[in-house]
C-alpha cells in the first residue's frame, strides 16, 4: 500500500464521519503525518475530487467568511471500502510476520 | 506578510503550470487554507514547501510538457530572427527572409491562435500595461516604417552618395544600431507578451504577433541596409521590398486584430 493510498484512506475516513473544510482536513492529517507536507496532502485531496470521490461546496464558516467544505460521494465511499480492505489485508500480513 | 508573498508567488506559478480553470481553483483553495491557517512565517515554507513544489505536485506532466513545447515554438518564432540580427546572419538569411518571413508570421499566428485557445483564458478587463506596450510597439513599428521611407527617398540616397566614406559609414552604423535596438525591444516585448498571455489574459498573444511583425520589419530593413549599393542606378528592388513591407505590416496588424478577440 503506497503512502498516497494511505493518505487517501485517511482523508476518506475523516470525510465519512462528516463534511469538513479544507484547512481542517490538512491540519488533522499533517498532525498525524508530520513528515508529509500539507501541499502534498492537498494534492491527494484534489486527486480524490478529480476522481469524483469527493465534492465541494461553499458554506458559512463558524463566525467567519464562507469556506469551501468537502463531502464524500458514493464513489468515495466505495473507494473507502476498497482501501480499508487493502489496509486490513496489509495489517494481517504484517501481524503474520510479527512486525506489528 | 510572508503569507501574502507566498500566495502571490503561488498565484504566478499556478497560472504558469496549470490550466486556467484548475489554476483558479487551486489559488482560491490556497487563499482559503492560508486564511484560516495558524502557520507562522517560519513554518509556512516548512509545511507547504516552495510554491513551485506545491504546484508541481498538482500539475499533469503531459499537459504541462505540451504547454512548454508550444511556448518554446512560439518563442523560437521571435528568437530565430532576433539571433540572426544579433549574430549578423543577414547574408546567410537573405534567401530565408523572403517568402519565409511570411511563413514564420503565419506559423506564429496559428500557434498563438490555437495554442492559447487551449492553454490560455480570457479574463475581464486588460491591465493598463497591455495598452502601454501596444502603443509602444505601434510607435516602434511606425519608426521602422519612417526609417524605410527615409532610406528609400531619392534625396536621402543622393545625399548619402555625396558624403565622404567615413561619414556615410557613420550614418549607416547609426541606422543599423537603431534597427538592432528596435529588434531587441520587439523581441523582449514579444517574450513578455507570451508569458502574460499564459499567466494573465490570452489576449496578450496579440502583442506577441505585433512584436514579431515589428521585429521582421526591422530585420528586413537591416538586410536591405547591409546589402544595398548606394551608387547603383538600379532600384527596381525598391518596389518589390516596399510591397513586401506593406504586405507584412497589413498581415501582421490583421493577425493582431484577430488574436485580440
Amino acid at each position: 500500500m503506497l503512502k498516497k493510498d494511505l493518505l487517501e484512506l485517511c482523508l476518506l475516513q475523516l470525510l465519512s464521519a462528516g463534511d469538513q473544510y479544507g484547512y481542517e482536513l490538512l491540519r488533522r492529517l499533517h498532525d498525524a503525518f508530520p513528515d508529509t507536507q500539507e501541499s502534498a496532502i492537498y494534492a491527494v485531496l484534489r486527486g480524490l475530487s478529480r476522481e469524483g470521490c469527493t465534492e465541494s461546496y461553499r458554506a458559512e464558516g463558524a463566525g467567519g467568511p464562507d469556506r469551501k467544505y468537502y463531502r464524500i460521494t458514493g464513489a468515495g465511499q466505495e473507494k473507502h471500502r476498497q482501501l480499508l480492505a487493502q489496509w486490513r489485508t496489509l495489517r494481517e500480513a504484517l501481524e503474520e510476520l510479527e512486525i506489528v | 506578510m510572508k503569507k501574502l508573498h507566498y500566495l502571490n508567488r503561488l498565484r504566478l506559478v499556478a497560472r504558469w503550470m496549470l490550466s486556467p480553470g484548475e489554476a483558479d481553483e487551486v489559488i482560491a483553495d490556497y487563499a482559503d487554507i492560508l486564511d484560516g491557517d495558524l502557520h507562522t512565517d517560519e513554518t509556512l515554507y516548512r509545511d507547504f514547501g516552495r510554491p513551485w513544489r506545491a504546484v508541481g505536485v498538482l500539475c499533469q506532466p503531459k499537459v504541462y510538457h505540451n504547454w512548454l513545447i508550444l511556448f518554446c515554438l512560439m518563442a523560437a518564432c521571435l528568437l530565430l530572427p532576433f539571433c540572426s540580427t544579433l549574430f549578423h546572419w543577414y547574408n546567410s538569411f537573405t534567401r530565408f527572409w523572403g517568402l519565409d518571413q511570411f511563413m514564420l508570421l503565419g506559423a506564429a499566428f496559428l500557434l498563438a491562435l490555437l495554442g492559447f485557445w487551449r492553454f490560455g483564458a480570457q479574463k475581464g478587463q486588460l491591465s493598463p500595461s497591455f495598452f502601454v506596450l501596444a502603443v509602444f510597439l505601434v510607435l516602434l513599428g511606425a519608426c521602422v516604417l519612417l526609417m524605410t521611407a527615409v532610406l528609400f527617398s531619392p534625396s536621402f540616397l543622393q545625399w548619402a552618395v555625396q558624403l565622404q566614406n567615413e561619414r556615410s559609414l557613420r550614418v549607416g552604423l547609426l541606422y543599423g544600431s537603431v534597427l538592432e535596438l528596435a529588434a531587441l525591444f520587439s523581441t523582449l516585448s514579444g517574450l513578455w507578451s507570451l508569458v502574460q498571455a499564459r499567466i494573465s489574459d490570452r489576449r496578450w498573444r496579440a502583442l506577441f504577433l505585433l512584436s514579431l511583425t515589428v521585429l521582421l520589419a526591422a530585420l528586413s530593413l537591416l538586410r536591405i541596409l547591409k546589402n544595398m549599393s548606394l551608387d547603383s542606378d538600379d532600384y527596381s528592388w525598391k518596389t518589390w521590398y516596399a510591397t513586401e513591407a506593406v504586405l507584412l505590416a497589413v498581415l501582421g496588424l490583421a493577425g493582431t486584430g484577430v488574436l485580440l478577440c
